[in-house]
């Protein structure tokens, strides 16, 4: 690329190199009574992101104002360091909507370029990058074939590749592995993870939680039109450490285990399920010893010890009980 | 105290035939006529009976005022000169429907009978009513059946219910007497006539994917032949058996034939037979097509 | 065995959908499981009779397929796609479903009602079903699968747009459905979450041909005895300590955690005693099986090949 092709893009807004690529400021969005969103604050730092919630939650508002088709009713809402309504700051944004319609008739390729071209680059600039994303997303056979042939994960790749093409800083994806087959989920998941190494600020929504777990490092949950947590997985775990929590236990003598357990304070339940037990603890971690010395006794009392709280779905639904 | 308790119970049943796990689709098709927006439904029905009420009320008339003062001859030459108004007469029951209500047959036919199978291609309910147990033509008939029934009310019904009233009111059997002769070839004509038409309607709409579509072409077919049928027969001078393009036209052919009246522009009733039995026919082949499991899958 | 194919072909003209499958579906709840265009949905309606095949057999209990009116009263059907009856609404529909299967009005009605607080849908019965959610028009489709009390039930992707909360439910549904009242289920979906919840088998599809079938024990289970151990608060090393209580390989995997290759003879206790060798506490110890995904992707992209 030449310095006189790179003129046909207006570079984006000057920003602070500081500045998170997405602020959220006390953020409220309401449409007449109902109310979307109240005062939620969050910076999305580049890396992955996931931002989960049930339906109705406040995800879909989020990412409205994130693009900027509507406007906070109160505080501030940052992209790059300026307002997502400027069009200058949109061009470092690349957005995939939730939604899966198309020009059917029209190729992957014709259909990329002319994104592009309402970024604002040139016609031969738009083209070798269209191409150039999409044998990267990995329809470099496909581009030429009409979107309505398309399988579902070629379709949502073409989505993605109108989103990046164009180099954004930010990527915001609404649902992107809805309908996915496992295999065509796991090419995109390791696609989105390869961009977050390359230090794009990615937000993922989704209500399909155990899916984001292995994509995200940093988590947004919302419910009610609020931030409910923010942060890493095992951050938020060890937050609730000294909750209450459940660990499952797989034993052939249950009972002999059981009752060794009970006599400790901290025990507050235990459960016998079909292969062993559920013990239910205040917190802390003395229980762990204690487990550690009956499973080394002769006899093999213990087979498996796993935490049932241990994944981001059991986290959710302990916060918002 | 026993608990019995509310869990999931196991079911027991008497499987029921065929033809009976037809009736609600049949049922739910007579009744959305009346579930339409503001009554709109309800308020067209009964302006479809119009013209059977216009007799009715003559009925009452007739025998009304032939009891109370038989003085009065204007009644007598009003009947004697309008065999529309002569109870007596078969044109008294055949026209209401015939002349009056071709209007009738296509607010029924566009609003309802041919919008049947095509209503459900856009929700998917095809594929909930084919995997249970009937058929894609015992569907078909269901519809056809509650086509039938919507417009039976006002074609067969009717009529029967005039002529009832008017032998109930008259002072003697005479009335009987004199109309017992056609009437049963009537009612049969006005049976045929309606099952025709509602088979028509209802096969027409399983070839289009929207019912707003088949409505339309639907108007334009009914619309089409009847102005084609009357220009052409003008254009020939008076053939009028290009006018049995029209089914509505031919069907009606077919019933003053059968009844034994002669209409004001007469034309050999074959012509109407042909016309009616081929629209028929290459509904029914595509209705082979259009009638499988697999449409479902598309 | 409540369904079984034999050789099963299903063309739709030049396009072969599904080539020479043969599967056995034992009873209880089984995954059907492949990619778009793998044949799931297409052997799923040669068993509904939408489609026919071109050749092979297949059997539902005791009925031959070919009589469908009779066999699909013993086959509970719940769709992918959002179907509904224009103008009806959610007991009116469960109720019409029963009866064109073939019950009595009556007996159709109150099945309706009773099935409906089965899965969860209460006042909202008596609103249109144009204007319910995703979650609502889940339960009314498992309605009109479950108002004819069939044995069998045919799930396609049961939890397609519902929230956390409304696969747990429908989760907790089908498992009861399945584990209490003895159904059998063959449940097709792409979440393979919830087929290893719910499924103890099986069958999983590609290009039209079966790649993998058979108890989810089986298929995920590993050829050696690797265990992962979450350790905390080791004082001496405690990879050494595993290797004097006999472990054949440590492989550190993260903060804190190792996987551990156990011999056959050599039993967790001993991973348990290695871990207050060194001081430690274990606050996790778990038999490292392949995941649903991981045989997934490896019998399909054996298939490419």
């Amino acid at each position: 690329m030449t310095a006189a092709q790179d003129q046909s893009r207006t570079p984006p807004a000057a920003s602070d190199s500081d500045a998170a690529s997405l602020s959220f400021m006390s953020v409220s969005k309401w449409y007449g009574q109902i109310s979307a969103l109240s005062e939620v604050s969050f910076d999305v730092e580049p890396g992955v992101t996931g931002l989960v919630g049930q339906n109705g939650a406040g995800k879909s508002t989020i990412m409205k104002l994130a693009v900027g088709l509507s406007r906070p009713s109160q505080g501030e809402v940052l992209l790059s360091g300026g307002s997502p309504r400027d069009s200058g700051v949109r061009r470092t944004l690349g957005y995939c909507s939730d939604l899966d319609r198309y020009y059917e008739r029209v190729s992957g390729r014709r259909f990329v370029t002319w994104m592009l071209r309402l970024q604002g680059f040139s016609a031969g600039q738009a083209a070798a990058r269209a191409a150039e994303t999409l044998e990267e997303f990995g329809l470099a056979d496909a581009m030429d074939r009409a979107i309505g042939g398309y399988s579902k994960g070629m379709r949502q790749r073409v989505k993605l590749a109108q989103a990046l093409a164009h180099e954004p800083k930010v990527v915001l994806l609404d649902e992107p592995l809805t309908g996915l087959d496992p295999v065509a989920r796991h090419d995109i998941v390791e696609l989105i993870r390869g961009l977050g190494e390359r230090g794009k600020a990615i937000l993922i929504s989704s209500h399909v939680l155990h899916e984001l777990q292995d994509v995200a490092e940093q988590f947004l949950l919302v419910h009610q039109g609020r931030l409910l947590a923010e942060g890493g997985l095992d951050e938020l775990r060890e937050q609730i450490e000294d909750r209450p929590r459940k660990i499952a236990l797989r034993s052939r003598q249950p009972r002999a285990v059981a009752a060794r357990l009970c006599a400790m304070p901290e025990i507050i339940g235990v459960r016998f399920t079909d292969d062993g037990i559920q013990v239910e603890t205040k917190g802390g971690s003395d229980l762990f010893g204690r487990l550690t010395h009956i499973g080394a006794e002769a006899g093999g009392l213990i087979e498996e010890i796993h935490p049932v709280d241990d994944n981001l779905e059991a986290v959710f639904e302990y916060l918002t009980s | 105290m026993v608990i019995h308790g509310v869990r999931y119970r196991p079911l027991d049943y008497q499987p029921t035939s065929r033809w009976r796990r037809g009736w609600p689709i049949a049922w739910n098709e007579f009744r959305s006529m009346f579930k339409m927006r503001w009554g709109m439904g309800i308020f067209l029905f009964i302006l479809c009976f119009v013209p059977s009420l216009i007799s009715l009320g003559w009925q009452f008339i007739y025998h009304g005022a032939y009891q109370i003062d038989s003085d009065v001859p204007w009644i007598e030459v009003v009947v004697g000169r309008t065999p529309r108004l002569n109870p007596a007469s078969i044109s008294f029951y055949l026209d209401p429907i015939l002349r009056e209500s071709f209007w009738v047959f296509m607010v029924l036919t566009t609003l309802v009978s041919c919008r049947a199978v095509a209503k459900d291609r856009p929700t998917d309910a095809l594929e909930i009513y084919w995997t249970r147990g009937i058929s894609p033509w015992g569907y078909f008939l269901a519809k056809w059946a509650g086509s039938f029934l919507l417009m039976g009310t006002v074609f067969i019904a009717a009529p029967l219910v005039v002529w009832l009233v008017g032998v109930a009111m008259a002072s003697d059997w005479t009335q009987l007497e004199d109309s017992l002769w056609f009437m049963p070839r009537v009612m049969v004509g006005l049976i045929f006539m309606t099952a025709v038409l509602t088979y028509a309607a209802v096969a027409f709409s399983a070839f289009s994917r929207t019912p707003n579509r088949s409505s339309l072409i639907w108007a334009f077919f009914i619309l089409g032949t009847a102005a084609a049928g009357r220009v052409l027969s003008r254009v020939f001078r008076g053939e009028y058996s290009w006018k049995a393009i029209d089914p509505w036209d031919s069907s009606k052919r077919l019933v003053e034939w059968f009844a034994g009246v002669s209409p004001w522009e007469d034309y050999d009733p074959t012509a109407a037979f042909v016309c009616l039995g081929v629209t028929l026919a290459l509904l029914t082949i595509g209705l082979y097509r259009r009638l499988r499991h697999v449409e479902v899958i598309a | 065995m409540f369904v079984t194919l034999e050789n099963l072909t299903i063309r739709y003209g030049s396009i072969t959908a599904v080539d020479q499958a043969s599967a056995e579906f034992p009873s209880g709840a089984v995954g059907l499981l492949g990619r778009n265009g793998a044949g799931k949905s297409s052997i799923l309606r040669a068993l509904l009779g939408l489609v026919l095949p071109h050749a092979g057999e297949m059997k539902i209990l005791d009925f031959s397929p070919s009589d469908f009116e009779e066999s699909r009263r013993h086959i509970g059907y719940m769709s992918e796609k959002d179907g509904y009856i224009a103008g009806l609404n959610g007991f009116e529909m469960v109720a019409l479903a029963g009866e064109i299967t073939g019950l009595p009005r009556r007996d159709a009605a109150r099945r309706a009602h009773e099935v409906l607080y089965l899965v969860g849908l209460e006042e909202q019965r008596y609103r249109e079903i144009a204007g319910y959610s995703a979650g609502m028009r889940q339960k009314v489709k498992l309605g009109t699968a479950l108002v004819h009390d069939p044995d069998i039930l045919f799930l396609d992707e049961p939890t397609n747009g519902l929230d956390p909360k409304g696969r747990k439910e429908m989760l907790g549904l089908i498992d009861f459905l399945a584990k209490d009242l003895g159904k059998s289920i063959i449940l097709s979906s792409h979440i393979l979450a919830d087929v290893e919840r719910v499924c103890h088998s099986v069958v999983l599809l590609e290009k039209g041909s079966v790649v993998a079938a058979g108890p989810l024990s089986e298929l995920t289970r590993h050829e050696v005895r690797v265990f992962v151990v979450d350790i905390a608060g080791a004082t001496t090393s405690p990879i050494e300590a595993f290797e004097r209580h006999g472990a054949l390989n440590i492989e550190p995997s993260g903060a804190d955690r190792y996987r551990v290759t156990l011999p056959e003879d050599v039993g967790a206790s001993s991973l348990f005693a290695a871990a207050v060798d060194c001081g430690a506490m274990v606050h996790r110890l778990v038999e490292h099986k392949r995941s649903l995904e991981d045989v997934f992707l490896g019998a399909v992209k054996e298939g490419i090949a």
